[in-house]
């Protein structure tokens, strides 16, 4: 049994994630009890909790790390800096699907099981989301991006959106090497910060705001 | 022969288009014949005005190769009028760049390297649009490179656009489905080859070394080490543009040079070569300072098969075609006659293709000929007008011609709308 030093720590989480991916990626399913998958692994149960509470803890570790992977990944090329926000986007998407492509089957395996309990992947949100909100303050900074009354404040949450259209075409890509999937991230995220740049979107507001403010409630009904 | 004509074809375009050069065209002749094909094949005379008006909507909204596809077609069947043509070209433009980052992925992915790993400066953003593809610009050790990179997912789309625009073309040709698959196969394995940069490279260099003795024409060299199945890297050619070039009102005697050295590049190609850029068109070539002609993108070769190329050319050579029991032997070989034909139609059909033929062998039979002349093409758009209004040519058989046909027309279609375009007079002469 490991003592728990940091580095058998990490050993274990590793050695858990990898049975834990093993293991429903040849079942097709979760283990049937906490119990059951630590003795399966050669571990007692109660070993099993100091590092995870429940398997979906697990998925979401998994998750996480792709994401700072990827994030992490796209800083550290020299360019990172020079890019503007629809690019630090695009870089984003492309690194990440990059990331996911290594362990496909694991990824649609969570996807789908997430699907049936009307899930989106925890673990998935809260990274994407936190590096959202830093690109689009500095695009909002920068102008490319523009500030709207309430609806800027939630910019971040559209790039989440755009994450989950991008997952599941990227689950139903069955192009050669998930190339359509990258013309898929291409165009929507392209249509998402044309959105947030100055557009017509602001027309749209402004013409709304007015039939409002008009008393017009439905402007196609005579 | 007791077999009734099989299917009530559209008119004789295939007649019309038959060695290849298309018809300059105006007017609205493509809803007129769109309304014809409409016509025919519901047998009802109300209607057709919105159907007519629905098939050329959705023609002029496909992209990427369904748009080729469609272009091709038209052109082979000098179906659709310049005007169209031109706004179908600017859809294919309309497409948004490919982003630096998705640029970045492809190299990566590609070539394991970032542009910056491989070149000293690399333009973040595209210069041109090709239509698979976006081209950069780079540099290294003063030298000046154009790297093409490829749109994501063409491959894969190709097959499935095809079978998109195929409903439509067969009912705009008024063909039956299985008529038209050799055709579409053979467009298929072409569109296919364009999207492999590498098999580009080869043919890049093949055709350039075997041009280079030719007066008047250059060539980029290609570099395999920087180049993969979706990117291209070649020497950048400083010039421009041979629409930008006759923008420029260039005297006669620099338009006559730039022509002939297209006539000549492309005469060597199919008569020496057997192999050849089957894609000209005006963005395809660029006009050095100097007046040299720079031939860039070869994604379109169409390698001639000897067989094919004896008969087809020979229909070119006025000889032949004065020769009739020569001339009906080829004709049935290469299937613009076929066995099922009955005794009425058969001469009807032998005169149209002479007359066509004879018109568009014209620049082969005499020693100079000028391209600008305006009403030559007419007199090409003329008859092939005509053919379209003969009964006896409307109710004949199904699609003719053989396969390889296809891209040889394209190819003689661009040729001459090139030349036109740059209004040259090109020494054509008789060959040899």
């Amino acid at each position: 049994m490991a003592t728990k030093t940091s580095k058998t720590t990490k050993n274990t989480t590793d050695k858990i994630v990898d049975a834990y991916i093993d293991y429903v990626l040849t079942e097709q399913k979760e283990p049937a009890s906490i119990y059951a998958f630590a003795k399966h692994l050669g571990i007692e149960e109660s070993e099993f909790y100091q590092y995870f509470n429940h398997f979906s803890d697990i998925e979401a570790s998994i998750w996480t790390e792709a994401v700072v992977l990827a994030i992490n990944s796209l800083k550290d090329s020299a360019e990172f800096e020079t890019y503007s926000a629809r690019e630090k986007v695009l870089g984003f998407f492309y690194t990440f699907v990059e990331v996911i492509n290594k362990r496909r089957s694991f990824y649609v395996y969570s996807l789908g099981n997430n699907k049936m309990h009307f899930k989106t992947p925890e673990g998935l949100k809260t990274p994407i989301m936190d590096f959202a909100k830093e690109v689009i303050q500095e695009g909002l900074a920068g102008k490319e991006l523009e500030e709207r009354k309430f609806l800027s404040d939630r910019y971040h949450e559209a790039v989440w959106l755009n994450t989950l259209f991008i997952l599941k075409f990227w689950i139903e890509d069955k192009s050669q090497g998930f190339e359509k999937t990258d013309a898929a991230i291409e165009k929507s995220v392209n249509l998402m910060i044309e959105l947030m740049g100055k557009s017509a979107l602001d027309s749209m507001l402004d013409l709304g705001k007015f039939l409002f403010q008009n008393g017009m409630k439905s402007p196609f009904k005579m | 022969m007791k077999e009734q004509v099989k299917i009530p074809t559209s008119k004789i375009q295939r007649a019309a288009s038959f060695a290849g050069a298309g018809a300059k065209i105006g007017g609205n002749y493509i809803k007129y014949y769109i309304k014809k094909a409409v016509n025919s094949d519901t047998k009802r005379d109300e209607l057709n005005e919105d159907n007519a008006e629905d098939i050329y909507d959705t023609l002029s909204k496909l992209k990427g190769s369904a748009l080729k596809v469609a272009q091709m077609l038209s052109m082979d069947k000098n179906l659709m009028p310049k005007a169209y043509q031109d706004k179908f070209q600017m859809a294919q433009f309309s497409a948004p760049p490919l982003s630096y980052p998705l640029v970045l992925k492809t190299f990566q992915q590609e070539l394991g390297k970032t542009p910056l790993d491989m070149y000293q400066t690399f333009g973040k953003n595209a210069l041109h649009a090709a239509s698979i593809g976006q081209v950069h610009k780079a540099t290294l050790n003063d030298k000046v490179f154009a790297v093409k990179v490829q749109y994501p997912g063409i491959a894969d789309s190709v097959s499935s656009d095809l079978k998109l625009v195929k409903p439509l073309a067969t009912r705009i040709l008024n063909l039956k489905g299985k008529d038209i698959d050799k055709y579409f196969k053979e467009v298929e394995i072409k569109l296919l080859e364009e999207t492999d940069y590498k098999l580009e490279l080869r043919r890049s260099n093949e055709i350039s070394k075997a041009c280079a003795h030719i007066p008047g024409v250059i060539f980029p060299k290609y570099y395999s080490d920087y180049s993969s199945a979706r990117i291209l890297c070649m020497d950048w050619i400083d010039g421009v543009a041979l629409s930008e070039f006759v923008k420029q009102n260039p005297t006669q005697a620099e338009r006559n040079k730039i022509g002939q050295a297209i006539w000549d590049f492309y005469m060597f190609q199919i008569f020496e070569l057997m192999k050849v850029h089957a894609d000209p068109h005006p963005g395809n070539f660029i006009v050095t300072k100097d007046l040299q002609l720079g031939v860039i993108d070869f994604g379109c070769v169409k390698e001639i098969d000897a067989d094919f190329h004896k008969d087809y050319f020979m229909l070119l050579d006025t000889n032949s075609i004065e020769n009739d029991e020569l001339f009906t032997k080829i004709l049935y070989k290469l299937e613009y006659l076929l066995k099922e034909d009955n005794a009425q139609i058969v001469p009807i059909m032998k005169r149209a293709f002479k007359d066509m033929l004879v018109l568009l062998g014209k620049p082969f039979n005499t020693d100079v000929f000028d391209f600008s002349d305006d009403t030559y093409f007419k007199s090409i758009y003329d008859l092939g007008e005509k053919f379209s209004k003969m009964t006896e040519l409307k109710d004949a058989n199904g699609a003719r011609g053989p396969q390889d046909a296809i891209y040889i027309n394209r190819t003689c279609f661009g040729l001459y709308s090139v030349l036109n375009i740059l209004g040259a007079k090109v020494k054509t002469g008789k060959r040899g």
